[in-house]
């Protein structure tokens, strides 16, 4: 009996199946969600990132930086994330596949050798800060395992009395003689992280603040927010 | 090219055309795939002296402050996709045409069709990591070659697959043999779920997480399932070899196919990721069904070696596969053990994760290839002979190098999602405490790096050896081969 | 048959190329249905019915739906937009703006969403509609283009909560929509139950609003 065939029929049933369950039924599910609107600011949510920002997320991407950073919250009571004050959606919440509408590619990453930047925007709007970090953050944060990111800045030497470049990091980080300039990846980076935040109140993702007045006989179960609920 | 397929056709329709041929007559016509074993482990030294720099930057933070180039985002990518395409695929792809054409009792067909097919690939592969140390990763992890370089890989695919599948066609009639089904299945996977990545993920993107969703099954399907069905057609085929006894059982053997590509294929999504609820958790069942399917593995091929004379010398070939038997079946439970939300709460985003794959990898697949290779090679250049200290230094070197890698990294990774879990760790505090376990695990990286430098050493001698003595026969051997398929 | 014992001997097939009948263990196979059914347990409890808004931690929709804010969203919107979501929103979309390319009419805004009854509404969802239609002064529609009865299937509960959630949302929220009940569905459902086909805008304007 020539077995060819149907090895070629079984591989490619499985394979099938494998595509209609994974590839497929999320596309019809999750492939064409639209953007919320929130209810009091008449605002859509997430919103497009633009300009700077955009261009930053390449930056991010073209260096890597998701390999060591996630950006996807754990929901209350799964690790850490949300004590960690990590998701921060008006409320201690984790993230939903709606929140990634924009994202281009969508950098979920898998390894924390660093915090996750889910809410980096909400977290640290200090713009300064973001830049001295990228430089030298081990001045920031000792014993910090992150590479300095020395090549996104530009060095240049200074002339006694000349008044300092108008974007140049903070002097005091710097040689005597020369300046910290920021490249345009730099600021480009450091513009997408401030655009980071996944705040837009979804149905899919409810704060687990308020218990609710009449929860479902199903509450017992294991997987129960009630079990997970920081309400005390 | 087009005479070798209106060749075969006809020896499809009627198998007396083609008539068996002796293992010699096979080897004599497979030695194209020296290039492919050559350039494989070239990639493999290459790949993992990328690892090593990579890994450096937990030495030493500001190591490579200035250089774009060597940083840990861009070299990292670079280390594992040269691992990936540069020599799994290849040495995987050369070890399948092989045992296509020697299972099947049938020459390997399409020579051509290899060395197009091998130069296409390994110019992809070039200028995949070349992209990724200019900034062109495409951001998706195990599919970062720029699309620039997917076209190539996938235009060098197709000739090796099609001549992988004439030389299939050409065997012998008759119930097909276990490793058999491994292989013509493995020539479709690789092809299939490549396509559907590239689309969905560089060339039209899907929207939002929906591309994370895709990067995951494609992951599970290269590693978990691609590289899995070529690793154990080498098991299936080798350990009855090693043993000089027939398979222990067919029927588990079967189990393990069918499992592994009906429900392998759906691991690999993690609990708990920013999806419906569903996804993970259909994940998860497809994980458990496996744990069967690894078990009789395991089961299967040991006792198969284990009919084998207990007081013979073991050869190098015979270090390795066994080796990469133990190490699928650890890997494969890593997985599914790490895949329900219980476990995954821990293990996920940790050292665990990069344990896991290096287990699979290197412990698996690299050994099971190298071990094959150093099988192969002597017979397709027939006046070299392995040079046994060589052969054994490789493989204690790799052996103890994989192990000194994973086993503090797995360690490392469960200490370190315990205390990321815990929100009173200070996250600086979490990252310091796993230190140790990475820079433990560079010692594990540069006794593989050395292990994988003495396979290629030892690869190079033997060509060396036999292109010296023999350029005449080789010559002879090649024109006689082109003068029959042409 | 014969050119394999032809190619035996022209070369000896080794032993080492056949396989024993050995049958799977039955520790084994226990091994095997014991995880399925672990596996499928794991997917009932973690699997959230297979619904696109259940997320982890809940166990099904009713529960995200209970714990979900903004609490001063009455009971029957906070259904209705459960339905809408999964039943109306892939053309209407979940902005009520709907879609000029698709044909698919806005409901946010529109004169027929905030009719002074619902007996219009509640027709269309129930046998669905053939344009082309004409809302808030733009035509959708039309030719190939239809509303199916999507609310053939749907109980006269979701209906209302749906079309309830439809009038009360958006800038449709304060225009002064009554919410739709689950009665009102009913007593249209029994007359309209003889209807075939899809209703043409034309048919529907001759229903009084009030009805």
């Amino acid at each position: 009996m020539n077995q060819g065939p149907l090895v070629f029929l079984g591989t490619f049933f499985a394979l099938a199946t494998a595509w209609f369950g994974f590839i497929l039924q999320p596309e019809l599910q999750i492939g064409s969600q639209q953007p919320f609107l929130i209810e009091d600011s008449g605002q859509l949510y997430p919103t497009k990132p633009a300009g700077l920002a955009k261009q930053g997320e390449d930056v991010y991407r073209a260096n890597g930086c998701f390999y060591c950073h996630t950006m996807q919250v754990r929901p209350q009571g799964l690790g850490g994330d949300v004590a960690r004050n990590w998701g921060a959606r008006s409320g201690p919440v984790q993230s939903v596949s709606r929140d990634y509408l924009y994202a281009e590619p969508a950098m979920l990453g898998s390894q924390r050798v660093g915090p996750d930047l889910t809410n980096i925007g909400l977290r640290q709007t200090n713009e300064v800060w973001l830049l001295q970090h990228l430089y030298n953050p081990q001045s920031l944060a000792a014993g910090s395992t992150m590479p300095p990111y020395r090549y996104l800045f530009a060095k240049r030497k200074t002339t006694p009395g000349q008044a300092p470049s108008k974007d140049a990091l903070p002097p005091d980080n710097n040689l005597p003689g020369y300046e910290i300039v920021p490249t345009d990846d730099a600021k480009a980076l450091v513009a997408y992280l401030l655009s980071l935040r996944s705040d837009g109140i979804l149905y899919e993702a409810p704060t687990l603040y308020v218990k609710p007045a009449t929860a479902p006989a199903a509450t017992t179960t294991n997987a129960s927010p009630a079990a997970n609920s920081p309400a005390k | 090219m087009s005479a070798t397929i209106s060749q075969s056709q006809p020896a499809g329709t009627a198998p007396d055309a083609n008539p068996a041929v002796s293992p010699a007559e096979t080897d004599l016509s497979a030695r194209v795939l020296l290039l492919l074993f050559l350039s494989a482990a070239l990639w493999l030294v290459g790949g993992s002296v990328l690892g090593l720099i990579s890994s450096l930057n937990f030495h030493k933070p500001t190591l490579f402050a200035d250089c774009a180039a060597f940083s840990y985002g861009r070299s990292h990518p670079a280390a594992i996709n040269a691992l990936l395409y540069g020599f799994a695929a290849p040495a995987g792809l050369g070890v399948l045409l092989w045992l296509a054409a020697h299972l099947g009792q049938a020459k390997l067909t399409g020579i051509p069709l290899v060395i197009l097919g091998w130069l296409l690939w390994n110019v992809g592969v070039t200028l995949g990591v070349v992209g990724i140390f200019l900034g062109d990763n495409t951001g998706h992890e195990w599919l970062e070659f720029p699309r620039y370089a997917s076209a190539f890989l996938f235009a060098g695919y197709l000739p090796i697959g099609l001549a992988g599948l004439l030389t299939f066609k050409n065997r012998q009639p008759g119930p097909l043999q276990m490793a058999q089904w491994f292989i013509l299945a493995a020539f479709f996977w690789f092809p299939w779920i490549f396509t559907t990545a590239s689309l969905l993920l560089v060339i039209w993107p899907v929207r939002g997480v929906m591309q994370s969703v895709v990067g995951w099954w494609y992951m599970n399907n290269f590693g978990n399932v691609w590289l899995v069905l070529m690793g154990l057609a080498v098991g299936f085929a080798f350990a009855p070899k090693f043993a000089k006894a027939p398979l222990y059982s067919r029927d588990m053997g079967l189990f393990t196919f069918w499992s592994l590509i009906l429900f392998g294929s759906w691991a690999g999504i993690p609990a708990a990721a920013p999806v419906p609820s569903w996804i993970p958790a259909v994940s998860t069942l497809g994980a458990f069904l496996m744990v069967a399917a690894i078990l009789a593995t395991f089961l299967n091929l040991t006792k198969t070696l284990r009919q084998a004379d207990r007081h013979a010398v073991r050869t190098i070939p015979e270090l390795f596969i066994p080796f990469g038997v133990l190490a699928f079946t650890v890997a494969s439970l890593m997985a599914v053990v790490s895949q329900p939300i219980a476990v995954s709460v821990v293990t996920n985003f940790t050292w665990f994760i990069p344990a896991q794959q290096e287990m699979l990898v290197y412990g698996f697949f690299t050994m099971t290839m190298i071990g094959a290779i150093y099988y192969i090679v002597p017979r397709l250049a027939p006046v070299a002979g392995t040079d046994l200290l060589l052969g054994k230094a490789s493989f204690l070197l790799c052996a103890i190098g994989v192990l000194f890698y994973v086993v503090p990294l797995a360690v490392g990774g469960i200490i370190q999602g315990s205390s990321m879990n815990d929100a009173t760790v200070p996250f600086l505090n979490v990252v310091k405490g796993s230190l140790m376990a990475i820079r433990g695990s560079t010692l594990g990286e540069l006794l593989m790096i050395l292990g994988n430098a003495i396979f290629l050493l030892n690869l190079i001698l033997m060509l060396f050896r036999f292109f010296k003595t023999s350029t005449t026969v080789f010559l002879a051997g090649a024109n006689k081969t082109v003068g029959v398929g042409a | 048959m014969s050119a394999e014992t032809k190619s035996r001997t022209a070369s000896p097939q080794p032993v080492e190329t056949s396989a024993r009948g050995e049958s799977m263990p039955i520790w084994l196979v226990s091994v095997f249905i014991l995880t399925a059914f672990a596996g499928m347990i794991y997917v009932a409890v973690h699997g959230g019915w297979f619904d696109p808004l259940v997320y982890p931690p809940f166990a099904d929709i009713q529960h995200v739906d209970a714990w979900t804010r903004p609490p001063a969203l009455g009971d029957g919107i906070k259904k209705g937009k459960v339905v809408f979501e999964a039943n109306c929103a892939v053309c209407h979309t979940s902005t009520g703006a709907g879609s000029a390319t698709t044909g698919c009419p806005p409901l946010d805004g529109s004169e027929w969403v905030l009719a002074q009854g619902p007996n219009r509404i509640i027709r269309i969802v129930l046998n669905g509609l053939a344009g082309p239609i004409e809302v808030k002064g733009g035509k959708y529609g039309g030719g190939s283009i239809q509303m199916s009865a999507v609310g053939a299937a749907l109980s006269d509960q979701q209906v209302a909560d749906a079309l309830t959630y439809v009038r009360a949302s958006w800038s449709n929220k304060g225009k002064g929509a009554a919410p739709v009940t689950p009665e009102q569905v009913k007593s249209i459902r029994d007359k309209v139950k003889d209807k075939t086909g899809f209703w043409s805008p034309e048919e529907l304007l001759k229903i009084s609003d009030k009805d």
